[in-house]
């Protein structure tokens, strides 16, 4: 939707998709004015939804990621304890007792 | 375990962040033994994994109450104690460092899984890439809060220690 300058004049224009397409319309310079202003708060009506959804969006993610965060780590460190108390996962299954030398009683190496 | 709180002293060879943890872990994943000691004396230090874990669980806390009860101090208060009472009864009365990291965040997930349900249900209209939205993120908070019960349990069931070797002495410290 935009004024266009044709020989010295202002025509105003809307603009629309159709199949993919965008094909402009000429307005009558009579109703072109008041068309432009339906235009103008239609398009702020849309910016303005548009901000509220990324302010949203934004709000929604910022709790996202400070429970991503204690979520990685607490994982980590819940993995490492198993770990280091000779635990093991195989294929993201169960945790099971690693067997255990004699002569290596810590479970380490391996 | 003592109840005893110590700060892990300066220039230890514990990881001093979040990164260095869960590079520690990985590499103890991957086979690697020399990251075992390290790994071990963090888990056996209940200030350390307090240090690491604790702020992080804290400012998800923090954000979100501020998120849920915004100026609202009776609902803070009532937070507050849902909080406290969930936090008591998941950690136990004798809990571990880790097994009071994942109580920890245990809450701090239910509470995200209960504000996003509340909003949601609150509004009375919105966009549909907003509800699709809300969707997403109540599922994946959802999906959070499960998983953390389950590490939980997990850890619980196991009953795990970890064993430190200090010179000749043999020290078992409970790390779970």
């Amino acid at each position: 939707m935009s004024w266009e300058q044709r020989g010295g004049q202002s025509y105003y224009y809307t603009a629309r998709r159709v199949n993919g397409r965008v094909v402009k319309e000429y307005v009558h310079p009579l109703v072109a004015p008041a068309r432009a202003l339906v235009d103008a708060d239609r398009r702020a009506m849309r910016e303005e939804a548009a901000a509220e959804l990324r302010q949203a969006r934004a709000d929604l993610d910022d709790l996202d990621a400070a429970l991503i965060a204690l979520d990685e780590l607490a994982d980590a460190l819940a993995r490492g304890a198993l770990l280091a108390a000779g635990y093991h996962q195989h294929h993201r299954g169960p945790w099971r007792k690693r067997r255990v030398r004699q002569d290596n009683p810590t479970g380490e190496g391996g | 375990m003592s109840d005893k709180i110590t700060p892990p002293a300066k220039g230890d060879d514990l990881p001093a962040s979040t990164e260095e943890t869960l590079d520690l872990v990985v590499r103890a994943e991957q086979g690697d033994a020399a990251a075992m000691p390290p790994l071990r004396k963090l888990l056996g230090n209940p200030a350390a994994v307090d240090q690491l874990g604790g702020n992080l669980a804290e400012t998800a806390q923090r954000l979100l109450v501020e998120a849920h009860c915004g100026q609202n101090l009776f609902r803070r208060e009532a937070i507050g104690r849902k909080m406290a009472n969930l936090r008591a009864e998941l950690a136990g009365p004798t809990p571990s460092p880790i097994e009071r990291l994942l109580a920890e965040r245990a809450v701090a997930c239910w509470l995200h899984v209960y504000h996003l349900e509340a909003v949601y249900a609150g509004k009375g209209a919105m966009s549909l890439p907003l509800a699709e939205h809300y969707q997403k993120c109540i599922d994946r908070a959802h999906k959070r809060y499960v998983s953390a019960l389950k590490a939980l349990a997990e850890v619980r069931k196991l009953g795990v220690t970890v064993q430190l070797n200090v010179a000749r002495k043999q020290v078992n410290v409970l790390a779970t």
